[in-house]
C-alpha cells in the first residue's frame, strides 16, 4: 500500500470510526427506554456495521502500524504504545458487542412471552450501552495517541 | 412458558456467540501475557505475525462454537437471564484485560 493510500485509509477509518460511535451513543439512550421500534433497530444496524466498517479499515492498517509505526509509539512514549493496545482490546469488544445489542435487540421485538422480552431487553440494554461506552472510549484513546505521537 | 421459536434461537445462539467471543479474547490474552511474553515492542522492529488478529480470529472461532451452545441452552431454558448474565461476564473480562494485561 503505498504512503498516500496509507493516509487516505488511516483518515477514513478514523471519520467512519467516529461516526459509527456517535450512531452507538445515539442509540444507547434508546435501548436503556422500553420502546422496540423499527428506529431503535434501524439505528443499531447502522451503528454496528458502521463500527465493523471501521475495523475492517482497522485491519487494513495493521500490518503498516506492525512494520511502520509500533515500535517508534514505543520507543516515543511506552504509555502511548500500550494506550493504543488497549484501544484495540476495547474496539474489538464493541463491535461485537454492537452486533450483540442488535441481536438480542431483534430477538426481544420478536418474542411473544413478555418475561422472556424483559430479559433480552435488559441484555440489549447492557450489551448496546457497554459497546457505546468502549466505542467512546477507544475513539478517545485513538485520538490522543494520533494527536500525541504525529501520525 | 413456551419455548422460543426456530428465528428467536438463531438470534439467541448469535448473541450468545459474540459475548463469548469477547470471553474468549480476553482469556487467549490473560494466557498470551502469562505464557507466552513478547519482546519489548521498543526493540521489536518487525513482527510477521499480528498476534492481535490472530487472537481475534481465534475468539471469533470460539465465540461460533459457542453459538452452538447458546441455540441449545436457549431451546432448554424459556427465560434469557443467563445472556444478561455471559454478556456482563465478558465485558468485565475484557475491561480486565484492557486495564491490567493490556
Amino acid at each position: 500500500m503505498s504512503p498516500a493510500t496509507l493516509q487516505l485509509v488511516a483518515r477514513a477509518h478514523a471519520v467512519v470510526a467516529w461516526l459509527a460511535t456517535a450512531a452507538l451513543v445515539v442509540a444507547a439512550p434508546r435501548l436503556i427506554g422500553r420502546r422496540r421500534d423499527r428506529v431503535t433497530l434501524a439505528i443499531a444496524a447502522a451503528a454496528a456495521l458502521g463500527i465493523t466498517i471501521a475495523g475492517g479499515l482497522g485491519v487494513l492498517l495493521e500490518a503498516a502500524y506492525r512494520s511502520q509505526i509500533r515500535q517508534q509509539l514505543f520507543v516515543r512514549s511506552p504509555a502511548l504504545g500500550w494506550l493504543f493496545e488497549r484501544k484495540e482490546h476495547l474496539a474489538f469488544g464493541a463491535i461485537l458487542l454492537a452486533w450483540c445489542a442488535l441481536s438480542t435487540t431483534a430477538a426481544a421485538r420478536i418474542t411473544r412471552e413478555p418475561e422472556r422480552a424483559k430479559d433480552l431487553q435488559r441484555a440489549a440494554r447492557l450489551a448496546g450501552i457497554t459497546a457505546a461506552a468502549l466505542a467512546l472510549a477507544a475513539s478517545v484513546m485513538s485520538a490522543i495517541v494520533a494527536r500525541r505521537a504525529h501520525f | 412458558m413456551s419455548a422460543p421459536r426456530p428465528a428467536e434461537r438463531l438470534l439467541l445462539a448469535g448473541a450468545s456467540g459474540l459475548a463469548a467471543a469477547v470471553l474468549a479474547y480476553a482469556a487467549l490474552r490473560v494466557v498470551e501475557r502469562a505464557f507466552f511474553p513478547e519482546p519489548n515492542p521498543a526493540l521489536l522492529i518487525w513482527s510477521e505475525r499480528s498476534t492481535f488478529l490472530w487472537r481475534a480470529q481465534e475468539s471469533l472461532y470460539a465465540g461460533g462454537l459457542a453459538a452452538f451452545g447458546g441455540y441449545a441452552l436457549a431451546g432448554r431454558r424459556p427465560r434469557a437471564r443467563w445472556l444478561t448474565a455471559l454478556i456482563a461476564t465478558a465485558v468485565s473480562a475484557l475491561v480486565l484485560v484492557a486495564l491490567l494485561a493490556p
